[in-house]
């Protein structure tokens, strides 16, 4: 895993947000990883025949399926988000010194995207119109 | 916007090391793994929220009906596949970080990366002929 937040650490709450930071990024990854994962499963069940892949495919009417569901597209959105962070200030250089900043951003922008979305899939998982 | 020196800055910020094409190759590919996590939450939020029966709708109608489109098949194919290749290319590289840290001989860590060159290369081979291979009397 790329080891990006070599700065000075100044106080522990620095210390302590940059950590999260760090495993909320290795969480992601993992998450992204499972999410493929899944997809190359429903790719190989399609393989086979429309009634095995009803069968054997997770069955997105329950709430347990769509809680995963759910889980594995926040860690794909904050990855996007990260990994989109990363490239702008791997090509402006000189923002690298508002690297904190940059991953309160991503956080804010993460919030602002995902909640709204969960909401939404919950309310229609558990409130079915 | 993308030169040698911002690939070799990048690099030396995560300790990537290699010949300039390995540099290359790794900043694209970390180009190319953004704009797929980016159009796969745009095909998420469409799936969810524009699908007519949403998540609950994912079945093997809907994806066939998708790959057979006479317009978007063939992107609907080439995006699922892509995403087949991220996936092997973020288990890689998983699995070769795990494998650095172990306490192996370098010829076991050798054969490993070899073995998992071959796995992943049989995963995309077998996923192209799923995918593209597809046709409705299947």
């Amino acid at each position: 895993m790329d080891n990006i937040h070599q700065t000075q650490i100044a106080s522990p709450t620095r210390a302590s947000f940059e950590t999260v930071y760090q495993q909320l990024r290795r969480v992601a990854k993992l998450g992204v990883g499972l999410f493929l994962l899944l997809h190359l499963y429903h790719i190989v069940l399609i393989g086979f025949s429309s009634e095995i892949f009803n069968h054997l495919s997770l069955n997105y009417r329950q709430p347990l399926p769509r809680i995963i569901h759910l889980s594995l597209f926040a860690c794909i959105l904050f990855y996007a988000i990260d990994s989109s962070r990363l490239l702008i200030l791997d090509l402006r250089p000189r923002l690298w010194s508002y690297q904190r900043a940059s991953s309160l951003i991503a956080v804010v922008i993460f919030a602002l995207l995902f909640i709204p979305s969960a909401v939404l899939i919950l309310l229609d998982t558990f409130l079915p119109y | 916007m993308i030169d040698e020196t911002i690939v070799k800055q990048a690099a030396t910020r995560r300790g990537k090391t290699g010949n300039l094409f390995e540099l290359y190759l790794w900043f694209w590919g970390r180009v190319i793994a953004a704009l797929l996590a980016w159009l796969l939450v745009a095909s998420l939020l469409y799936l969810y929220f524009f699908n007519p029966d949403g998540l609950a709708g994912v079945n093997y109608t809907l994806i066939t009906t998708r790959w057979t489109d006479p317009l978007w098949g063939v992107i609907w194919r080439g995006f699922d596949w892509l995403l087949v290749v991220w996936g092997v290319v973020i288990g890689r590289q998983m699995w070769v970080c795990w494998l650095t840290s172990a306490n192996w001989s370098q010829k076991s860590k050798d054969l490993c990366k070899a073995a998992l060159n071959i796995v992943g290369g049989v995963i995309v081979i077998v996923a192209a002929q799923i995918i593209f291979g597809f046709a409705i009397s299947a």
